[in-house]
C-alpha cells in the first residue's frame, strides 16, 4: 500500500512526465522502438495499417515501411546528385519525437539541406507525412524533391489512376490473410484501394512496376536515373510497384519549404470521391495537437531514476509498444482490447487476447489503468455461465479449441492479473467485477482440471496450448502429453489465483471468502511441496497424475528441469529450504544462470535450444514472474542480476532493429520469432520493480 | 623489314658451368678454322672437356656477325673446344661427327636447309650419332632440320616477332612450365634478348594449335609479362641415347643485349643439359593435351573408415576488434592464412579459395531448407548480420524459426580451412552445398596449364577429392557429418527436383562441380572442411584428416595467432579508442599478406581481391586474384613497418625471398607469381631492397644474416650503380624499369626524384652495412649519398614552383609537374628544411590533400583525373609517405591528420581492411584490391616512425624515440618496442604540470635511448628528473613547439619526469569522411606561437566554414582574430572560421589567437 501511494505521489508531483519522448535526440544506435500505429480512438480492426521507420540499413532509403502494406520514402536531388540511401546522407536521422502513433525526425541529405519529417499514423486507414526542407547554407539552392511510395504488387500499377478533381492518385492493392486468419475467419479487408494526395503539386509523376529478375511495364518519364537508382535495389523480395512525384524548388538561404503527403487505405467498394473527401481533412491536422494528446497519455507513466540512456529508451519504448497494441472497442469486444502486434501483422498475433499476453497489463496499467481494466473486462464480458473463459478472445473471435470433451482455456493467470491491475488503478468497481468473474473461473478450472480429484490439477483440453508452452516442450515431446501430469506450473498458478482471490475478497471485505481462498491456496501449496519437490535434485517437476511419482514411461523420466520448476517461488509455495536449493540450479551457469537470463530449460539438457521456443529461450514475462518470486523471497540481488541480463539483450536488439521480440536467447544476441510482441513491454515493470524509489 | 633470325648452333660442354665468367676469357683468341675431317684429332684426345662442332651453312669468312659472334662465344669457353664446320664439309665427311660431343647448328637465315645436310649419308650419320648418345642443338631456323632427320613429322613454322619498346622495355625469351634445367639459376624462364633498338625478330617454332608430334615442349615464348603459351619455341627430343634441343630464336650474341648475361647463362645451361641432363632440377614440359575432367582412379592411399566426430558449438571469444554490419552489404572480406586465401562478399558464400599457386575452389554457395517449408533458401540471396574478426569472418542468417551461423576460418599456417555452421531452429533442416573448381593456376599461366583434373568421393573421409594430372595439386573437401547426397563431375550447375534429389548439368567448360546435402537437427552443428595444396595427395590428405577430426582446432589456431600478434607486436594504446582499434586492425590485417608457397618461398604478397576484379591478364579465364602474389616494392615498403612493429622474422624471410630470386645482374624482382614466374620490371625494388636489408640489420643486429646476404646486397648495389649510364650520379629508369609511376602521363622520366631519394637512402644503409663488413666501399657509398643529396636540393629544386621536380629527362632537362613523390625523399629526411616546408605546405593543402588522403597530383594539375591510377587517385601509400615526411620535418599536426586518413579507411568498406586506391574526388575505392598490404602498413609505419619517432640501431645499442603526440593526448602506452632481441615499453602520463614517462626494460647493456619529445608551443620546462635525480637536457624552442632532447640508459624501470607550465596547440584535423562524399575540408597548413599570438594558418573551400579545436594549458585567450570562439570546455577551445569566396577554389585564413 505504501509502495502504491508513493508511486502515485511521484506521478502527481513530477511535471512533464511523458515529455521524454518529445525531447529525444535518438539516432539509429539508440534503443528506441520505432514502429507506429493508429491511436486507440482511431483504430479499426478490419483495416489497420502500421509502419516502421527503417533507418538502420545503409543500403536502403530512410523509409516508413510495412511488412505487407505501402511504404514511404523521400529522395532529394541537389545538382547532379540524388541521395536517399542511409549511407549517402550527410547526417543520419535524429529522432526528436516518438510516440506509439507519431514520429518526428530530421536529417541532412546534403551539408546545408535539412529535412524534417513528421509522420503520423492518424487512423488505421490513413497516415500523413509532413516534410520540411530547409536551406541552412549561405547560397540559394535548387532542390528536387522526390517523394516515393512503393507497395509489393505488380497488378496495382496498371490501374494507377489520377483524379483530376482531387489531384490525387489511387490504385488497388490486395492483402492476403495468412492461413491462420483464414482458418479462423478473421474478417480483415483484403481488397483495398490506396489513395495518395499531396499539397505539393508535382512537376511530374512516374509510376512503375517490377517483378523480381525482370522489369515490367516500365513507364518512361523524366527521371529515369532516379528510378534506376531508387528502385532496382528495392526489389528485395518479390514484386513491387512504385510511384514517384517530382518537384523542383528553389530555396534562398534560411528558407524552408513544407509539404504534406496523405495516404489513405479504403475498402475497394468505397467510392473514390468519398475516399478522397475523407482524406482531405488530414491536411488540416496539427501534429502538435496529436503530440500533446500523447504527452497527456504518457504523463501517467512513473518517472523513475534509471541508470542510463539505454534503460531510459527501453523503458519508454515498452510503453509505446503496449499502447500501440491496444485498439478501441469493436465487434464482440465492448471494451478496448489488445492484439499481440499491429505491425507486422500475422494471424496468431492478430486474433485476440490471451491471459498469457495479458501479463503485460502489469506494466501497461501504470500508463492507462482504465484501458488495462477494460482489456480485462473483455475476458469478463465473454465468460460463459459455467465460468469458462476462452483460450483466445478477440473482437471477432471466440477460440475455445474443444478437445476430449473439454474446452481449452487459458493458463490461469486471470485473478492474478486482475489483482495487480487493481493495485494500480484502485478501482473497486473493477475489483468487484473481477472478483465475481474470477471466482467463477477458478471454480470452473479446478472442477474440470482435477480429473482424479486429488487436489492437484493437470492441463486439460488441448493441454499444450492451455499450458502456454505450446511448441516443442521437452517434457511433452520426450515423455508424454500434458493431461497426464500434475505440474508445478498449473498448480502454482492456481495457488496464486486463490491467493489473489483471497486478497480481492479481503479488500472487498468478504473476510470469510478471503480465508477460504487462503486455505485453498495453502492446501494446494502443501500438496505441491509434498509431491512435486524432488529432494535428490532439489527441483520441482511434473508428476504422473496416477501415482504422483516422477516416472511415466521409465524411472525419473519426468525429472526434466524446466522453468516451470521455479514457479512455486513466484507463487510463494516453496519453503525457505526448498527455495535455497532451487537457487543452486538457478545460479549454476551450466544450467539456468545464462548470460542473458534464465532459460526455459536447463542448458544441460540435450533438448536445450536457446532459440527453440520453450526449450531454452528467455521469455521476458516469465523472467518477470521469476524475479517477482526472488524478490518476495529476499533474493533481491539475484533478481537484479537476472533483470539486468534480460534487459541488456532487449536493449541490444532494440538498438539493432528497433523492435521488441517474442523471446530472446539466453546465450547470445539473438531473438525470435515474432516482432513487436506486446508482452515484451513487461520489461518496463521490471525496471519499475528495480529502480522505482520506494 | 628485317628478315633475319637470331640463330646459334653450337655444340659444347662447359665444366663446371657455375663458375663460368660472364664475359669471354681474356687472352684466348677467337679464330676461325676448318677442322681436320679425317685422321686422328690429337687435340680432341687430349682435352678432357667437350668438343663442339659448330655447324654453319656458310664458311666462316662468309658468315655474318650472328654466326661469328656465337661461334666466338663458344670458342672462348674454358675447358672446351669448338670447331667451325660447314654443311658442305659435314656432307663430305659425315662420320666425323662422331668425334664431337655436341653438334651445334645455328641457322639465322630463313632459307632451306643445305642439301648437304639432307644428303642421305649425312642424315644417316647424324641419326646414328644421336642414337649412340650424340647431342644436337638446333638454333633458330635450324629447327626445320628436325623433319629432315626424321625426329619430327610436323614441320615447324617461321614467324616474325615484333620487339618494340612501348614503355615497358624489349624483353624476349622463353619460359618453362614451372622449371627446366635449361633455366637453371633463372627461375624457370629467361629473357635472353633485350636489344637496345626496336626490331622484328624471326622465330621458328610451333604456333597456335600446331604442336610438334614427337618433341616435348620445354619453353614457350615469353615477352614482358606475357607467357605466349601458343608459341612453342623450345623443344626437346630424345632419340636413342642422344638428346636434341631445338631453340627457335633469340640466341643472338651479335647485337648489344641488356640481358647478355642471361643469354650466356641460358646457352651454357643448354649445353650442360645436353651432356649431363641427369643432374639437377627436374624438367617439366608444357602439356597441350585437352583439359578434361574425369573420375579419379582408385586412391592409392589405403582407405581407413574413420568415425566422423560430430561438430559442436564454437565459443567465440569476446573480441574488442570485432566489426559488425547488421545487414550485410556487397563489400569484400577475406580470411587469409599463410597457405590459404578465402575471399567473398558479405552477403553469402565464398567467391574463391586460393591455395597458392592455384585456386582450390570457387563459387561456394549454401542453401537451406526447413522441414516446415518446401523452399530452399540460398544464402547468397539473404542479407545476414556479418562480423569481421581479426581471425575469422562470421555471418548470422535469421530465418523464421531458425538461425544459422556461419564461421569461416583458415589455419594461420597450414593449408586447411573450415566453414562452421551452427543451426538453431524449432524444426530440423537440410543444408545444400555447391561449389566449382578448375584448379586455375595463378597468372601469368593461362587456364589451359592446369591440364586435366579428376574428382571422386572418398567414402572413408566423407569428402570429395579433386586432383590434377600430376597428382601434386589436391583439394579435399568434405564434412564431419555423413552426406545424404554427394555428386561431383564436369557440371555447370545442379538442378534439384521436388524430392530434393540433385543432378548435375553437363558442361564442356573445364571445371568440376560438387554438390553435397546434409541433414541438420533442430540444434545442430556441421563443419565443412577443406584442405588444399601442391605437395601431393598424401600430404594434403593428412591435413584434411587432421582438421576434419578437429575442425575447431582451426578456429583456435586462428584466434591464438591473432591474439599472439596483438600481444607481441609493438602496441600503442592512446586515449583515442578509434586510433587504438584501427592500429590493431592494421597490424592483424597486414600480417595476412605473409604467404608461404611450397617450392617458392615465404614473403609478403601485395593485395587481395578475387579474379573478377581488375585486369584479367589478357586471359580468357582470369588467374589474377587481385595482387595476391609477391612484389618487390610492395613487400619492401611494407617490410619497413613490420620491422618497426618487431616482426623481424617475416622481414628476414622476405629478404631471403628477394635474394633467392635476385636476377643474374643483381636486380631485385618486381613481382613473382605464386606460380613461380618472376618479373624484373621495376627499378625501385633494388634500392628498396638495400634499404630493407640495411634497416633489418640495424633493427635486429642479425650479423650472421648480413654476412650471408652481403654478396646479394653488394650485387644489388653494383646493379644500381650500373644503371647510371650517363654518370650524373642518378640511377636511371631508362632501360631499367618503372620507378613508382608505371604508366600514364607522368610515366617516362630518365631519372626520377623518387628513385634518387630511394637510392640515397639505400647508399646510407649500404655504407652502414659495408662498415660492419669492413668493406672499403663504405666511404664511397656515404660520399655518393651526400653528393646526390646535394643534387636533389639543387638540380631537382624548382624555384618557380617552390617544389621539387618530378624527374630528369634524358637530355638533362627536368619535368616539373608537382607530385606527391617528393614525400619519399622527405620521409628519409633528405630535403633542405626550408624547401621541405614549402613542399609540405602544398601537400597539406586541399589541392593535394582530400578528406581521406593525398593525391599523386594536385587537383589543379592538367593531368588530374580522380580515377587515374597514377594521375589523380589517392593511395594510402602516398598518404603514408606524406605523413612520415611531415613528421620528419616537424609538421606533426598534418602528419597525424594524414595518418588518421589511412587508419580510418578500415571502417568504411571491407571491414578491418584498408583499400589499395581511393578516388581523388569522392570517397570511394578506385583500385583493384579492397585489402592492400602497404595500405595497412602505411597506418603502422607513420605511427611508429612519425608519431613515436622510432628509430633503432641494435648493433650500436641506440634507440631513438621522438614522440610528437596530439596535444590532447594526456596518456600513452607503447608496449614491445623491439631492439634486437630485447624489448622496452613506455608509459606516458600528463597531469596539469607534470609529464611522466616510465620506461620499462630488461636491458643490461649500455643501450642508450635518445629521447626527444615534441611538446606544444609555449611549453616551459621547469625541471627534468630521472628516477628523481636531475638530468641534463636540451631544449629547442620554435614557434611550432618545444623540443626536448636527452639521453638515458635504461636499467629496468626508469621514471623520467618533467615539470612544465603553459602550452598551446591546435589539434590535428581528423576527418571521418562518408563514402561517396567530396574531398574538400578544413586543412591546417601551419601553426605557431610568436610572442603572445598563436597563429593557425588554415584553408578550406571558398565560401565554407569550419571549426578547429585548440588545446591550451595555463594560458588564457584575450581575443581571437579571424575566428569566433564557439565553446571552451576544459582546456579545449573550439573556434569557428569563415572562408570568404575570393574567387579561388580554396581560401586561406590565418586565425590569430591572442593570449593574455
Amino acid at each position: 500500500m505504501r509502495k502504491v501511494l508513493m508511486l502515485l505521489l511521484l506521478t502527481a508531483f513530477l511535471p512533464g512526465s511523458g515529455q521524454y519522448l518529445s525531447n529525444l535526440q535518438a539516432t539509429r544506435n539508440d534503443a528506441l522502438f520505432t514502429t507506429y500505429a493508429a491511436p486507440i480512438a482511431r483504430s479499426s480492426y478490419k483495416l489497420d495499417q502500421g509502419y516502421s521507420l527503417q533507418f538502420n540499413d545503409p543500403e536502403s532509403g530512410v523509409e516508413l515501411i510495412s511488412s505487407d502494406g505501402p511504404n514511404f520514402g523521400l529522395a532529394l536531388r541537389l545538382g547532379n546528385e540524388t541521395r536517399f540511401r542511409l549511407k549517402e546522407l550527410f547526417k543520419e536521422p535524429v529522432i526528436t519525437t516518438s510516440y506509439s502513433d507519431i514520429l518526428k525526425y530530421f536529417y541532412y541529405p546534403f551539408e546545408n539541406i535539412k529535412v524534417e519529417v513528421c509522420f503520423d499514423v492518424y487512423s488505421s486507414g490513413s497516415a500523413f507525412m509532413d516534410i520540411t526542407v530547409s536551406n541552412n547554407g549561405k547560397f540559394e539552392n535548387q532542390i528536387t524533391l522526390i517523394p516515393y511510395h512503393f507497395y509489393p504488387s505488380p497488378d496495382s500499377l496498371v490501374s494507377l489512376e489520377h483524379s483530376n478533381l482531387f489531384d490525387g492518385y489511387f490504385y488497388p492493392l490486395a492483402k492476403k490473410p495468412d492461413s491462420w486468419m483464414k482458418e479462423h475467419q478473421i474478417p480483415i479487408k483484403t481488397s483495398l484501394k490506396a489513395y495518395l494526395l499531396s499539397d505539393l503539386p508535382f512537376d511530374s509523376v512516374v509510376a512503375t512496376g517490377f517483378r523480381k529478375g525482370a522489369k515490367t511495364r516500365m513507364t518512361t518519364g523524366p527521371i529515369d536515373d532516379i528510378r534506376r537508382s531508387l528502385l532496382i535495389k528495392q526489389i528485395s523480395s518479390a514484386e513491387t510497384v512504385a510511384m514517384f512525384g517530382m518537384r523542383t524548388i528553389r530555396l534562398e538561404p534560411g528558407e524552408s519549404a513544407r509539404f504534406r503527403i496523405v495516404l489513405g487505405l479504403e475498402d475497394a467498394s468505397v467510392r473514390k470521391q468519398d475516399a478522397f473527401r475523407k482524406l482531405k481533412p488530414l491536411f488540416d491536422v496539427e501534429p502538435g495537437k496529436i503530440i500533446s494528446e500523447d504527452e497527456k497519455i504518457y504523463s501517467k507513466i512513473p518517472l523513475i531514476r534509471l541508470p542510463g540512456r539505454d534503460d531510459e529508451m527501453l523503458y519508454w519504448s515498452c510503453f509505446s509498444l503496449m499502447r500501440q497494441c491496444m485498439m478501441q472497442a469493436e465487434g464482440k469486444c465492448a471494451d478496448n482490447y489488445y492484439v499481440f502486434s499491429r505491425e507486422p501483422k500475422w494471424g496468431w498475433g492478430y486474433g485476440g487476447q490471451v491471459f498469457h499476453e495479458s501479463l503485460s497489463m502489469l506494466a501497461y496499467v501504470y500508463m492507462d489503468p482504465v484501458s488495462a481494466m477494460n482489456s480485462q473486462r473483455v475476458f469478463i464480458g465473454r465468460q460463459q455461465p459455467d465460468g469458462y473463459i476462452n483460450y483466445r478472445t478477440g473482437p471477432y473471435l471466440d477460440e475455445t479449441i474443444p478437445y476430449a470433451n473439454q474446452l481449452t482455456t487459458s493458463a490461469p493467470w486471470f485473478n492474478y492479473i486482475n489483482l495487480e491491475v487493481y493495485k494500480i488503478s484502485k478501482d473497486t468497481k473493477f475489483l468487484k467485477e473481477a472478483y465475481i468473474s474470477g471466482k467463477k473461473f477458478y471454480l470452473y478450472y479446478v472442477k474440470n482440471r482435477d480429473s482424479n480429484r486429488n487436489g492437484l490439477c493437470e492441463w486439460g483440453a488441448e493441454g499444450e496450448l492451455e499450458s502456454v508452452r505450446d511448441a516443442r516442450v521437452a517434457v511433452w515431446d520426450q515423455v508424454g502429453r500434458p493431461m497426464n501430469f500434475e505440474g508445478p506450473d498449473v498448480n502454482s498458478m492456481l495457488v496464486m489465483e486463490a491467493r489473489s482471490l483471497s486478497e480481492m475478497a479481503r479488500i472487498l471485505r468478504l473476510d470469510a471468502d478471503s480465508k477460504q481462498w487462503e486455505d485453498l491456496a495453502k492446501q494446494r501449496s502443501a500438496l505441491i511441496e509434498q509431491t512435486m519437490w524432488d529432494t535428490v535434485t532439489g527441483f520441482y517437476y511434473n508428476i504422473y497424475k496416477l501415482n504422483q511419482g516422477f516416472n511415466f514411461h521409465k524411472a525419473n523420466d519426468l525429472k526434466i528441469k524446466e522453468i516451470i520448476g521455479f514457479l512455486p517461488l513466484w507463487a510463494g509455495v516453496s519453503s525457505s529450504g526448498h527455495a535455497e536449493k532451487l537457487l543452486q540450479s538457478l545460479r549454476d551457469p551450466l544450467e539456468f544462470n545464462r548470460p542473458y537470463g534464465i532459460p526455459t530449460l536447463t542448458a544441460k539438457s540435450d533438448y536445450y535450444n536457446p532459440i527453440g521456443y520453450w526449450n531454452g529461450p528467455v521469455w521476458v514475462q516469465w523472467e518477470y514472474l521469476l524475479c517477482r518470486g526472488l524478490r518476495d523471497y529476499g533474493y533481491k540481488r539475484d533478481a537484479s542480476e537476472i533483470t539486468r541480463r534480460v534487459l541488456n539483450n532487449m536493449i541490444w536488439h532494440l538498438k539493432q532493429d528497433h523492435v521488441f521480440w517474442e523471446f530472446f536467447s539466453p546465450d547470445e544476441h539473438q531473438a525470435g520469432w515474432n516482432k513487436t510482441y506486446i508482452w515484451a513491454g513487461i520489461a518496463a515493470r521490471m525496471l519499475i520493480d528495480e529502480y522505482l524509489v520506494k | 623489314m628485317i628478315n633475319r633470325i637470331s640463330i646459334c648452333f653450337f655444340i659444347f660442354i662447359i665444366f663446371p658451368f657455375s663458375t663460368v665468367p660472364a664475359q669471354a676469357i681474356k687472352g684466348k683468341s677467337i679464330q676461325n678454322h676448318s677442322i681436320k675431317l679425317s685422321g686422328k684429332d690429337k687435340k680432341g684426345d687430349q682435352n678432357s672437356g667437350p668438343r663442339i662442332a659448330f655447324l654453319s651453312d656458310v664458311p666462316y669468312g662468309s658468315a655474318d656477325t650472328v654466326i661469328r659472334s656465337c661461334y666466338s662465344f663458344l670458342k672462348n669457353q674454358p675447358k672446351s673446344e669448338c670447331d667451325f664446320i660447314t654443311a658442305i664439309e659435314l656432307a663430305k665427311h659425315p662420320s666425323a661427327v662422331k668425334k664431337y660431343t655436341i653438334l651445334f647448328y645455328l641457322k639465322n637465315e630463313r632459307n632451306p636447309i643445305p642439301s648437304g645436310l639432307k644428303d642421305e649419308k649425312t642424315l644417316e650419320a647424324v641419326n646414328e650419332y644421336l642414337i649412340n648418345g650424340g647431342k644436337l642443338l638446333l638454333s633458330g631456323f635450324a629447327m626445320h632440320y628436325l623433319v629432315d632427320l626424321g625426329l619430327e613429322t610436323v614441320e615447324a613454322s617461321d614467324s616474325m616477332k615484333p620487339c618494340n619498346d612501348d614503355g615497358v622495355g624489349r624483353k624476349l625469351g622463353f619460359h618453362a612450365l614451372t622449371d627446366h634445367p635449361v633455366f637453371r639459376g633463372m627461375n624457370g624462364g629467361a629473357y635472353i634478348l633485350r636489344p637496345l633498338k626496336d626490331q622484328d625478330v624471326g622465330v621458328c617454332g610451333y604456333f597456335g594449335d600446331k604442336l610438334p608430334a614427337r618433341g616435348k615442349v620445354i619453353g614457350v615464348d615469353w615477352d614482358y609479362i606475357f607467357l605466349r603459351e601458343e608459341s612453342k619455341l623450345l623443344i626437346e627430343y630424345d632419340p636413342g641415347k642422344g638428346k636434341v634441343l631445338a631453340i627457335g630464336g633469340y640466341m643472338d650474341f651479335s647485337q648489344p643485349n641488356l640481358n647478355r648475361l642471361h643469354l650466356e647463362k641460358f646457352t651454357l645451361n643448354c649445353l650442360r643439359y645436353l651432356t649431363d641432363s641427369s643432374k639437377g632440377i627436374a624438367g617439366h614440359y608444357w602439356d597441350y593435351s585437352p583439359n578434361t575432367v574425369t573420375a579419379c582412379a582408385e586412391d592409392s592411399i589405403p582407405a581407413v573408415k574413420k568415425l566422423l566426430k560430430p561438430g559442436f558449438y564454437w565459443q567465440e571469444p569476446e573480441d574488442q576488434l570485432a566489426m559488425e554490419r547488421r545487414l550485410s552489404s556487397n563489400e569484400f572480406w577475406d580470411v587469409a592464412g599463410e597457405r590459404l586465401l578465402t575471399m567473398g562478399t558479405e552477403n553469402g558464400g565464398i567467391e574463391e579459395v586460393w591455395s597458392h599457386p592455384f585456386m582450390a575452389f570457387r563459387d561456394y554457395e549454401v542453401g537451406i531448407k526447413f522441414d516446415y517449408r518446401d523452399t530452399i533458401y540460398w544464402l547468397n540471396d539473404q542479407r545476414p548480420e556479418v562480423t569481421a574478426h581479426p581471425a575469422y569472418f562470421c555471418r548470422q542468417y535469421k530465418f523464421p524459426r531458425a538461425f544459422l551461423k556461419e564461421i569461416i576460418v583458415n589455419d594461420p599456417v597450414e593449408p586447411a580451412g573450415a566453414l562452421h555452421y551452427e543451426y538453431k531452429g524449432v524444426y530440423g533442416a537440410e543444408l545444400f552445398i555447391r561449389f566449382t573448381s578448375n584448379f586455375r593456376w595463378m597468372w601469368p599461366y593461362s587456364e589451359k596449364v592446369t591440364g586435366s583434373i579428376c574428382c571422386t568421393w572418398l567414402d572413408d573421409l566423407q569428402a570429395f577429392r579433386i586432383s590434377d594430372k600430376s597428382g601434386m595439386l589436391n583439394l579435399f573437401f568434405g564434412s564431419n557429418k555423413p552426406a545424404i547426397q554427394k555428386i561431383i563431375g564436369q557440371f555447370s550447375g545442379f538442378t534439384i527436383d521436388k524430392n530434393y534429389k540433385a543432378s548435375g548439368f553437363s558442361t564442356t567448360r573445364f571445371q568440376a562441380a560438387g554438390f553435397l546435402h546434409y541433414r541438420l537437427e533442430m540444434n545442430d552443428e556441421l563443419d565443412v572442411i577443406y584442405a588444399s595444396g601442391n605437395e601431393g595427395g598424401r600430404s594434403v590428405r593428412e591435413y584434411y584428416e587432421k582438421y576434419s577430426a578437429a575442425p575447431d582446432k582451426l578456429f583456435q589456431n586462428a584466434i591464438e595467432h591473432s591474439g599472439e600478434l596483438l600481444k607481441n607486436r609493438l602496441m600503442i594504446t592512446s586515449p583515442d579508442a578509434n586510433f587504438n582499434r584501427g592500429y590493431r586492425w592494421a597490424v592483424v590485417s597486414a600480417d595476412k599478406f605473409f604467404v608461404n608457397t611450397p617450392g617458392i618461398g615465404k614473403s609478403l604478397v601485395a593485395g587481395y581481391a578475387s579474379t573478377k576484379h581488375g585486369w584479367d591478364g589478357a586471359q580468357k579465364v582470369s588467374g589474377r586474384p587481385g595482387y595476391a602474389w609477391y612484389f618487390g616494392r610492395d613487400g619492401q615498403w611494407s617490410g619497413f613497418a613490420l620491422l618497426g612493429e618487431g616482426d623481424y622474422e617475416k622481414v628476414r624471410s622476405e629478404l631471403e625471398f628477394y635474394q633467392k630470386y635476385q636476377d643474374l645482374n643483381g636486380k631485385i624482382l618486381h613481382e613473382a607469381s605464386t606460380s613461380g614466374v618472376v618479373h624484373y620490371d621495376a627499378s625501385d625494388a633494388t634500392p628498396l631492397y638495400i634499404i630493407l636489408a640495411g634497416r633489418y640489420f640495424r633493427y635486429s643486429n642479425d650479423t650472421a644474416f648480413l654476412r650471408l646476404s652481403w654478396p646479394c646486397i653488394h650485387k644489388a648495389i653494383d646493379f644500381c650503380f650500373s644503371t647510371d649510364t650517363d654518370k650524373d650520379h642518378l640511377i636511371e629508369n631508362t632501360n631499367v624499369g618503372h620507378g613508382w609511376v608505371e604508366g600514364g602521363e607522368l610515366y617516362g622520366s630518365h631519372a626520377t626524384l623518387y628513385m634518387t631519394g630511394c637510392w640515397i637512402e639505400a647508399l646510407k644503409e649500404a655504407s652502414n652495412m659495408a662498415a660492419f663488413m669492413k668493406e672499403q666501399d663504405k666511404d664511397k657509398y656515404r660520399n655518393e649519398a651526400g653528393l646526390i643529396q646535394r643534387i636533389i636540393n639543387t638540380d631537382f629544386w624548382n624555384a618557380n614552383t617552390s617544389f621539387y621536380n618530378y624527374g630528369k629527362n634524358i637530355d638533362g632537362s627536368f619535368r616539373s609537374e608537382p607530385t606527391v613523390l617528393p614525400a619519399v625523399p622527405l620521409s628519409f629526411g633528405l630535403a633542405d628544411r626550408e624547401k621541405a616546408g614549402l613542399v609540405l605546405k602544398q601537400l597539406g593543402s586541399n589541392t593535394f590533400t582530400t578528406n581521406w588522403g593525398v593525391r599523386i597530383v594536385s587537383d589543379n594539375s592538367r593531368l588530374f583525373k580522380p580515377t587515374g591510377y597514377h594521375y589523380g587517385s589517392v593511395w594510402p601509400l602516398f598518404t603514408g609517405w606524406t605523413s612520415m615526411a611531415e613528421y620528419k620535418y616537424g609538421n606533426s599536426l598534418q602528419g597525424f591528420s594524414h595518418l588518421m586518413n589511412n587508419l580510418n579507411v578500415y571502417k568504411t568498406w571491407a571491414m578491418g581492411n584498408v583499400q589499395e586506391v581511393l578516388n581523388g574526388a569522392v570517397y570511394q575505392p578506385s583500385g583493384v584490391c579492397a585489402h592492400q598490404c602497404w595500405s595497412e602498413t602505411m597506418v603502422i609505419q607513420p605511427a611508429l616512425e612519425g608519431l613515436l619517432g622510432l628509430n633503432v640501431d641494435a648493433g650500436k645499442r641506440q634507440l631513438k624515440l621522438a614522440p610528437a603526440l596530439p596535444a590532447d593526448w594526456d596518456s600513452l602506452e607503447v608496449k614491445n618496442i623491439r631492439m634486437g632481441n630485447k624489448t622496452i615499453s613506455l608509459q606516458f602520463k600528463r597531469s596539469v604540470t607534470t609529464l611522466s614517462y616510465m620506461f620499462n626494460s630488461k636491458f643490461n647493456d649500455s643501450t642508450v635511448i635518445e629521447f626527444s619529445p615534441m611538446l606544444p608551443a609555449g611549453t616551459r620546462i621547469l625541471s627534468c628528473k630521472l628516477n628523481q635525480n636531475d638530468v641534463p637536457f636540451t631544449e629547442e624552442i620554435t614557434p611550432a613547439g618545444t623540443g626536448i632532447k636527452l639521453e638515458l640508459k635504461p636499467a629496468g624501470k626508469d621514471l623520467l619526469e618533467f615539470e612544465f607550465r603553459d602550452g598551446i596547440s591546435v589539434l590535428p584535423v581528423v576527418e571521418d569522411p562518408k563514402a561517396g562524399y567530396p574531398s574538400e575540408g578544413l586543412r591546417i597548413l601551419d601553426a605557431g606561437l610568436r610572442g603572445r599570438v598563436y597563429s593557425v594558418l588554415t584553408e578550406n573551400k571558398a565560401g565554407g566554414s569550419g571549426e578547429i579545436r585548440v588545446w591550451l594549458n595555463g594560458l588564457n585567450i584575450d581575443h581571437v582574430e579571424n575566428g569566433t570562439i564557439l565553446s571552451i570546455g576544459g582546456n579545449i577551445c573550439t573556434l569557428q572560421i569563415m572562408y570568404p569566396d575570393l574567387g579561388k577554389k580554396y581560401t586561406e585564413v590565418a586565425v590569430n589567437i591572442c593570449l593574455k
